[in-house]
């Protein structure tokens, strides 16, 4: 009831007028790609500071939120991952766009976006207390499991092969084990080349990996980027509604995973769209399509990606813990407030909590019209650029995007290096998603197992470390369901196939 | 038939080269993971022996049934012009540092702009625009992410 009174109490034109301001600026900044979101609020912050604590508040929560669905235009239009939480929306988002479903894809993008952001806040409003404590029972094993079923996406990446795909995600591996060894203080395969200490920053690999070997495709004939059918014209808001009600177990179990994983402090967007995208191709009905153009991808993508945002603020506000790094920028403007972080937020604030909650509610819902807009406008600029204006374009976003995050020069060279490396991998059938997968997951992989491997010794108890613990053994079970659940699912479906056909025959 | 055969040898040749680099890569980082220490050790070890093991095993599936695998995508339109576009990029990042963000990539967009293939004839009125385009588009993102991101992009020390 008390909420309903703030929600009423948020409609006040200034609120409305701040939180359509941060999603506005937040969608045009998370579609640059390299821009993370990170940035946009960090970049936003000074202007928060002129505000009001919940006006301010609600300024930068709106515009990561606006940024994360915005890194979506980018991974869906060109391939480039605005933001590494939209990394998992390329793989269907692009498929979409080029064979003219682009605007569909993005109205999608855009209604997942505002039921992972609604799901995520609304889990705040009620268990913020209980899930801060449960996020702070993973330890580094549950990381290293975490990181693993990640990694079994990879045999939905794999464009038919797996054996191709996997040596994919191992050259991932390989590549994420240049630079300082988190666990040994190793140089490792630096070869006293200074740019490679700090190892393959994700964003550049990651724009280098998925969006040079498209533009090297594009400049090789006069055919459009995009398809773009005359059929497609205002129903996509219907269409996309329709899509996500076919799919809405994806979009649920896609909010709560993003929101279990948002969190859990520093995981992030980025392993919540890689964890969620994994279940939802699992689950499919059709799950060949996954990876070619399937609504569910997107559909899990960003519906995972966008409930971080609200479910990562719990260990914020409750126990001063960012749960993804943009939460670390708004924990900061709280304290700039002088808004105290803690249980105590909850009594004796909690009318700030609770305006902060309602305006991010408001703004959320705000983000259908505002993003269905802005990806109408951007999708039909997309398709009628001409490629003389189209291709140098990406190749100058790309040289910004890769530079832009750190402000480095070898992060272009890197960016380069891949991209070209992924372009002739790519000719011998060898797919450049698992190569993404293995290089983010990686670091989190070995340093989740080598700490869990040095408590273990120390306490003598290592099996019971990695096997023992609840959250370890619900993670393993998922993992083996990975692993063993879909041949045995394409068995019998084929088994039944044939029955089918010898009934006929 | 004898086309077939070709395709299925060309097939199988870009096949066993990809595994055998990535075998080699793999025996590399077995090899190099004896420099480092022990803790640091394990992982790339691990990592070698998944994409030595990888390789093999996929090498002996070719030879096995190769017609099963699918075969590497067909490259449609001009390898000239990828190799281009790559030549300029390259070039494009090396001058980077000398030219400076603007006129590196006023440059770059305008030369990049005149390989693209067209389906109307190529004028010098369209290349004309298309500098025009290409140097208001660079200067624009310069303008927006030094003054109002303050991202410090690329200067010259050429000039």
């Amino acid at each position: 009831m008390e909420f309903l009174q703030h929600i009423s109490a948020s409609f006040s034109p200034y609120i409305l007028a701040v939180g359509t301001c941060g999603l506005f600026l937040g969608i045009l900044l998370g579609a640059l790609p390299g821009l993370s979101s990170t940035f946009s609020c960090a970049v936003m912050l000074p202007i928060s500071f002129s505000m009001d604590p919940v006006p301010g508040l609600i300024f930068l929560g709106t515009v990561y939120m606006g940024s994360t669905y915005g890194g979506s235009f980018s991974a869906i239009l060109i391939k480039t991952p605005g933001t590494p939480q939209s990394i998992t929306t390329t793989f269907d988002g692009f498929p979409m766009a080029k064979r003219g479903e682009g605007g569909l894809a993005l109205s999608i993008a855009c209604m997942a976006s505002v039921i992972g952001g609604l799901t995520g806040i609304f889990v705040f409003l009620w268990l913020a207390p209980p899930l801060a404590e449960f996020a702070l029972m993973f330890g580094p094993a549950e990381y290293f499991w975490l990181a693993l079923f990640g990694l079994t996406i990879i045999a939905s990446l794999s464009e038919g092969n797996l054996m191709k795909g996997l040596i994919s995600g191992f050259f991932g591996l390989a590549l994420s084990q240049i630079g300082v060894s988190v666990v040994s203080g190793d140089m490792r395969f630096t070869y006293e080349n200074s740019a490679l200490i700090g190892g393959i920053p994700i964003i550049p690999a990651t724009i280098g990996l998925l969006c040079l070997p498209v533009a090297i495709d594009l400049i090789a004939d006069a055919d459009h980027h995009l398809s773009t059918p005359l059929t497609e014209r205002s129903n996509n808001f219907l269409r996309a509604a329709r899509a996500i009600w076919d799919r809405k177990q994806n979009a649920l179990r896609s909010s709560i995973i993003g929101t279990l994983v948002g969190i859990i402090p520093a995981a992030g967007g980025a392993i919540a769209s890689l964890v969620a995208y994994a279940e939802a191709s699992r689950t499919a009905k059709k799950s060949d399509r996954f990876g070619d153009g399937d609504p569910g991808g997107i559909i899990a993508s960003e519906s995972a990606n966008n409930a971080t945002v609200g479910s990562g603020l719990i260990p914020t506000f409750v126990l001063g813990i960012p749960g993804t790094p943009p939460d670390a920028v708004i924990l900061g403007a709280m304290m700039v407030h002088g808004v105290q972080i803690g249980p105590k937020l909850f009594t004796e604030h909690n009318d700030i909590v609770l305006t902060f909650l309602s305006g991010m509610t408001i703004a959320t819902v705000l983000m259908l019209p505002v993003g269905l807009f802005l990806g109408r406008f951007i999708y039909s600029a997309v398709t009628k650029m001409p490629k003389s204006y189209l291709v140098p374009m990406v190749a100058l976003m790309l040289v910004i995007g890769s530079f832009a995050i750190q402000n480095n020069y070898h992060d272009i060279v890197i960016m380069l290096v891949l991209g070209i490396i992924a372009w002739v991998i790519s000719r011998f059938g060898f797919p450049a998603p698992p190569i993404v997968l293995g290089l983010l997951l990686g670091p989190i992989a070995e340093q989740g197992f080598a700490q869990a491997l040095m408590i273990g010794r120390a306490k003598d108890s290592v099996l019971e470390i990695f096997f023992a613990r609840p959250i370890s053994i619900a993670l393993i079970g998922c993992i083996l369901a990975a692993i063993v659940l879909p041949p045995l699912l394409r068995r019998s479906s084929f088994n039944r196939l044939r029955m089918k056909e010898n009934v006929s025959t | 038939m004898f086309q077939l055969k070709m395709n299925i040898a060309g097939k199988r040749a870009k096949n066993i080269l990809g595994s055998l680099t990535f075998g080699m890569l793999g025996t590399f980082m077995l090899y190099a993971a004896q420099d480092f220490e022990s803790a640091g050790r394990v992982t790339p070890a691990f990592i070698g022996c998944g994409l030595l093991f990888l390789s093999v095993l996929l090498i002996i599936v070719e030879f096995s049934k190769s017609e099963l695998l699918p075969p590497p995508t067909a490259i449609t339109g001009s390898l000239v012009r990828r190799s281009l576009f790559i030549a300029l990029m390259v070039i494009w990042v090396v001058a980077l540092p000398y030219l400076g963000f603007v006129v590196a990539g006023c440059l770059a967009f305008a030369i990049i702009s005149a390989a693209v293939p067209k389906n109307s004839n190529k004028t010098s009125t369209n290349f004309a625009l298309n500098t025009v385009a290409g140097v208001l588009t660079t200067i624009g993102f310069w303008v927006v992410l030094t003054a109002f991101l303050k991202v410090p992009l690329p200067e010259a020390t050429f000039f």
